[in-house]
């Protein structure tokens, strides 16, 4: 075999995601201050004894519980977060250290395939709800893991091995059947869960994908038609999305499904041009409903204001300049639809995440990447971007697939 | 097949971009653009506002007792949500609170309230209503509106001056000239306007000026839609802190039957409406002794379960440690210590302060958000009043004026004690009897009324100063003559009068022409020095009357039978303190001091404000013509013929002079006077007394007042250590004069 040399990794594409993460880390740190605090109080103070009024003092304003939070204590999620950054490291390595054999191999991308509609699977049998109305997590013991967050990446490269490998004949009629069905198997497994906002995400990748991969155009537009009539469909027989819809149009008329809306954007216009300053949110004080994970950003932008946002958004676009360049660059097939797949997940995700907070989109719960509170998610997109480094340092080899003759045949 | 990888993936990157330029502008749009319609749409409360009272300030007497001040109390009062056995929570506290068991019980059960849904709703709202009505579901309240006011105008008594019509032009919103043609209306009340707000009605009220009167329209019937709590279902939700608690919620079809009471009206939360059912407080005992609301602390610290809800709270209460000296004068506070009438009226905003206000940013769980910094007010306490008055001269005073309106049947009483010297006022006393209605305002300053013969000094004084005539000038009285087309009455037929006879014996006839030969612009001149047709500024606009002289010719000028009857103190209107103004002239050498009720202002601390300054008075009459005119003051009480005689003293040398008017204004009232000073020669204290209506007795000045002046100059001055004249058995007080 000839000597193989590799490219260097993409390092403008790692110090992106290390300094998404650090600003994440920082953020987190913020937004996550009142909850601990209110854990924190409701730990130290005694139950009262019922009835009991709390003080005889005529006053509207309740007299603050002096709690002073130890560094410790008010560094819990800080400290948490930077665990999952450090795991998240191990996984960008090994996704940029795995053998690129071993990513496309096809008997191994059909085995990560199953595992995930199987974990799919069992979070709709065994899942947990987090005292919330969607069972999205499996508990591990220690730790919970969302599948859903897998299920993007697995399915995105499982996708770009197929149509790597099919080439010209996923413009055939029954490949691209067989393709969709497997799309479609997933992204069903994760809107009932129900998870609107991953299911989002994982359509918008595939359908990155599937038109990066040469599919027949009209066959996307056939499924693209369905798939927005069946939207409809559902909008128009469940009235819970119709509600979010309306809430969408005018939050500050629905008091429960408009309140995040309404929320988020207090968040953004109190931010103004400049912001208020690092940790000086006041929506994060339990008026925001998840503060440091879905919706980090409103904080963000409350506390670093427009600056903030815009450097926010200029990074992910960044990531995806460099993830597109990539694939640009890569001349193996696979590399090229997987470092795509790759690229559209995590920015139609963030994008996905700007739109909801700032009102654009209505609310559906998706975490901002990089940023938003979550080992999981942020063990998946690090892997991620390992994987997209892996590519990079493939991408100037040539295609494997052919024989090397015809590329120096010219 | 590679270009064409390139191709779709190039396209997909714009793609990327375009969507990436759609959030900037939204982003852009949201926080540089037009923050200010998503900041709060909902209209959330993140701060709340905590009052720090001004504690208002102290009232004191020149001696520094306290008349005025707030004394730390309790009030109890209970949460009704938080109450768990009402019945078990009475039974503790009825007997520390005096309060009937029963009363305590229903207090504490009260948890729900009704809800005002909307007021003033139409006939046709209200037939629509009935069956909900019916049900028990609403109720109707029945009640009139004032929605506005009439000006009503007494042509000849409005006699405003230039600054008071413009003033009162600018709240009537018309010009100053349209006004000028009302003093020529009869003397019946003309309306003058049918359709005053409150507001103006109220700014023409604080004008204070004679002849207009302002009254409220009779009110119009409204119904009001009350919200009854039987209505409601109650039950069991947890609040935000995930306590559970009860709630009132309204049937979705009882709300939707609402529908026709919105009509033109914004249609309120339902959320809200049941909020508002529910009665978070309740008043068991207000402004109580800080010993009892400590003695309910202990108790509650003792059943915590049982008194479960009930709090103490401190707060502030007006009290007047000197009982009932002084009580009207001093006025009332409402429950906010707001002063309404007497002296806490007129020094509310000096001992009012500002109230200070603690701002801070709180979470959505109510607590404050510690890294916020949180807005200080200070309050700025109210200042403390150090007044002129002594308490125990007002004592004497009330003692002497109440027994006279009770012993002559009389329907009110005043007095006014100053000090003639520096014009400090030492007593403001104002009895009524029991079938008058106390006055809002302290009627030595708010009532204008004829002084009668106590006008006499001040003319004669007029006249001397003028040099129309001497101290010893001779007239000659024939008890009756015709003015104009009046004909004028004397007492008696006096016959030849001097000057100081005249005054000595009350003599109108001489007043008369000396008041003629003066004549209109000259007795002006020395009424406007006297100040009798201006307020001495005691009370501001509205608490203090104006005098004036009513019953003008056409182009404003006084008749002759005006200026004769005025010259003897009939036709001409002032307040009793004008009159002491005045008097304080004849006394003081000439000079008029500003008459005063505050020696100083102090801060909490101590440290004085302000003070009055030391005042040498106005020059108004030569020091010569002042010792003459009181010394025929001195002779109208020492002399053997004086009308007088009544208030003589054995202990001081006290001189005087008489009054007795029938009010022309309020058909035949009759008002007697006396007006007295001690001792003679260095007068102290000066006592102007007023009786209006006497139905016993004389029913003159010297007889109904004269004893009861001589009954206070002789306790004040007693108690001001003023030696009292050498006791010789025989002593003649009239043979002290040169």
């Amino acid at each position: 075999m000839r000597p193989v040399t590799l490219s260097p990794p993409d390092y403008v594409l790692f110090g992106i995601a290390m300094l998404l993460s650090a600003i994440g880390v920082v953020a987190v740190y913020s937004a996550s201050y009142p909850k601990i605090a209110a854990e924190v109080r409701r730990a130290t103070t005694p139950p009262p004894v019922p009835g009991q009024p709390a003080t005889t003092a005529s006053s509207d304003i309740p007299t603050p519980l002096q709690i002073e939070l130890t560094v410790r204590e008010q560094q819990a999620m800080l400290r948490r977060q930077l665990k999952w950054v450090g795991l998240g490291l191990c996984c960008l390595w090994i996704g940029m250290s795995l053998p690129y054999g071993w990513l496309s191999h096809r008997g191994l991308l059909n085995l990560a395939l199953l595992a995930t509609l199987v974990l799919l699977a069992l979070v709709k049998i065994i899942g947990t709800t987090h005292g919330r109305g969607c069972e999205r997590w499996l508990d591990l013991g220690p730790v919970t893991v969302q599948p859903s967050e897998l299920a993007k990446f697995t399915l995105v490269a499982w996708l770009a091995g197929a149509l790597g490998r099919l080439g010209l004949r996923s413009r055939e009629v029954p490949e691209f059947t067989m393709v969709m069905c497997v799309v479609g198997a997933v992204v069903v497994l994760v809107l009932v869960q129900p998870h609107l906002g991953a299911t989002l995400v994982i359509l918008g990748a595939a359908f990155a994908v599937l038109w990066a991969g040469g599919t027949d155009l009209r066959h996307l537009a056939v499924v693209g038609v369905l798939a927005v009539l069946l939207g409809l469909l559902s909008v128009a027989s469940h009235g819970y999305q119709g509600g979010r819809l309306k809430a969408w149009l005018h939050p500050e008329q629905n008091q429960v499904l408009g309140y995040q809306t309404v929320h988020c954007g207090s968040g953004f216009a109190r931010g103004g041009l400049i912001g208020r300053g690092l940790g000086r949110s006041i929506e994060k004080f339990h008026y925001l409903p998840e503060p440091y994970t879905d919706s980090i950003l409103a904080v963000i932008a409350e506390e670093t204001g427009f600056r903030g946002t815009a450097l926010l958004l200029l990074l992910f676009v960044g990531l995806a300049d460099r993830g597109l360049r990539i694939a640009w660059r890569c001349r193996d097939p696979f590399g090229k639809l997987l470092a795509v797949g790759i690229t559209a997940a995590l920015f139609l995700q963030a994008l996905l995440n700007f739109g909801v907070t700032s009102g654009l989109l209505p609310q559906t719960g998706v975490g901002l990447p990089f940023i938003s509170y979550g080992g999981s998610s942020l063990c998946c997109f690090l892997g991620a971007v390992g994987l997209l480094l892996n590519v990079c340092r493939q991408a100037d080899l040539p295609d494997r697939h052919q024989p090397e003759l015809t590329l120096r045949g010219a | 097949m590679d270009a064409y990888y390139q191709t779709r993936t190039a396209l997909l990157a714009r793609c990327f971009l375009g969507l990436a330029g759609v959030v900037l502008l939204r982003l852009t749009w949201m926080q540089v653009l037009h923050p200010e319609r998503y900041e709060n749409p909902t209209r959330i409360r993140y701060h709340r506002e905590h009052k720090l009272a001004a504690q208002k300030g102290e009232l004191l007497d020149r001696e520094g007792r306290c008349l005025a001040r707030c004394e730390l109390v309790a009030s109890i009062a209970a949460n009704p949500q938080q109450v768990v056995d009402a019945a078990a929570a009475a039974k503790l506290l009825a007997p520390l609170l005096r309060v009937p068991q029963s009363d305590l019980t229903a207090a504490l059960g009260r948890r729900w309230r009704q809800v005002l849904l909307r007021r003033d709703v139409t006939a046709a709202v209200v037939q629509q209503l009935q069956p909900l009505v019916d049900r028990k579901v609403l109720r109707l309240e029945r009640s009139t509106v004032a929605s506005s006011f009439s000006l009503y105008v007494f042509g000849q008594q409005f006699l405003p001056s230039p600054a008071d019509r413009q003033a009162l032009a600018v709240v009537l919103g018309c010009q100053p000239d349209e006004l000028d043609r009302l003093s020529g209306l009869p003397a019946t009340a003309v309306r003058l306007r049918s359709d005053l707000d409150a507001e103006s009605a109220k700014r023409v009220q604080q004008l204070g000026l004679t002849g207009l009167l302002v009254q409220q329209n009779p009110g119009r019937a409204v119904v009001s839609v009350w919200l009854q709590p039987s209505a409601a279902q109650i039950i069991q939700t947890p609040n935000r802190e995930g306590v559970m608690t009860p709630w009132a919620t309204l049937d979705p079809a009882v709300w939707a039957d609402l529908t026709p009471l919105w009509q033109g009206a914004e249609v309120p939360d339902k959320g809200g409406v049941e909020a508002r059912l529910r009665a978070p407080f309740v008043y068991l005992q207000r402004e109580v002794a800080i010993e009892l609301g400590d003695a309910v602390t202990a108790l509650i610290q003792q059943h915590p379960q049982e008194l479960a809800g009930v709090s103490v709270h401190r707060e502030y209460a007006r009290r007047y440690p000197q009982g009932e000296v002084a009580r009207g004068l001093l006025g009332r506070c409402d429950v906010d210590e707001h002063g309404l009438s007497g002296l806490e009226q007129i020094f509310n905003q000096i001992l009012s302060g500002v109230d200070g206000y603690r701002k801070v940013t709180v979470s959505a769980l109510g607590r404050p958000i510690l890294q916020e910094r949180e807005e200080l007010v200070p309050a700025v306490h109210g200042k403390l009043v150090e007044l002129t008055l002594d308490s125990v001269i007002q004592h004497y005073g009330e003692q002497a004026v109440e027994a006279a309106v009770k012993e002559f049947d009389a329907d009110w009483g005043l007095a006014v004690v100053c000090n003639p010297r520096n014009g400090e006022v030492l007593a403001l006393v104002d009895v009524a009897s029991a079938k008058y209605d106390v006055p809002r305002n302290i009627r030595c300053l708010a009532t204008a009324y004829e002084p009668g013969s106590i006008m006499k000094p001040l003319v004669v004084a007029s006249a001397l100063e003028a040099g129309y005539c001497e101290a010893h000038s001779g007239y000659y009285c024939g008890g009756r003559r015709k003015v104009g087309s009046a004909s004028l009455n004397c007492i008696k037929q006096h016959g030849p009068e001097s000057v100081a006879d005249a005054v000595r014996d009350s003599c109108n006839m001489v007043l008369i022409e000396l008041g003629l030969g003066l004549g209109e612009d000259r007795l002006r001149h020395w009424f406007k020095k006297l100040g009798l047709l201006s307020r001495t500024g005691l009370g501001q606009a509205g608490q203090e009357a104006c005098g004036g002289v009513f019953e003008h010719t056409e182009d404003g000028h006084w008749t002759p039978q005006k200026v004769a009857t005025v010259s003897y103190g009939k036709g001409i209107q002032t307040t009793a303190v004008a009159l002491c103004r005045a008097y304080s002239a004849l006394l003081n050498g000439g000079r008029m001091p500003e008459l005063h009720l505050v020696r100083r202002l102090r801060e909490r601390d101590g440290t004085v404000v302000v003070e009055h300054p030391a005042d040498q008075g106005t020059p108004v009459f030569s020091a010569a013509t002042a010792r003459a005119v009181s010394e025929m003051m001195h002779q109208v009480v020492a002399d053997r013929e004086g009308t007088g005689q009544l208030a003589r003293s054995s202990l001081y040398d006290i001189g005087g002079k008489t009054g007795t008017s029938v009010e022309y204004r309020t058909h035949g009232q009759r008002i007697v006077s006396f007006v007295g000073y001690a001792p003679a020669k260095d007068p102290q204290l000066l006592v102007l007394m007023s009786v209006c209506e006497p139905r016993e007795g004389a029913r003159m000045g010297a007889s109904t007042c004269g004893p009861a002046v001589r009954q206070i100059l002789e306790q004040s001055l007693q108690y001001l250590n003023v030696p009292p004249l050498p006791q010789a058995p025989s002593s003649a007080p009239g043979e002290a004069t040169p």
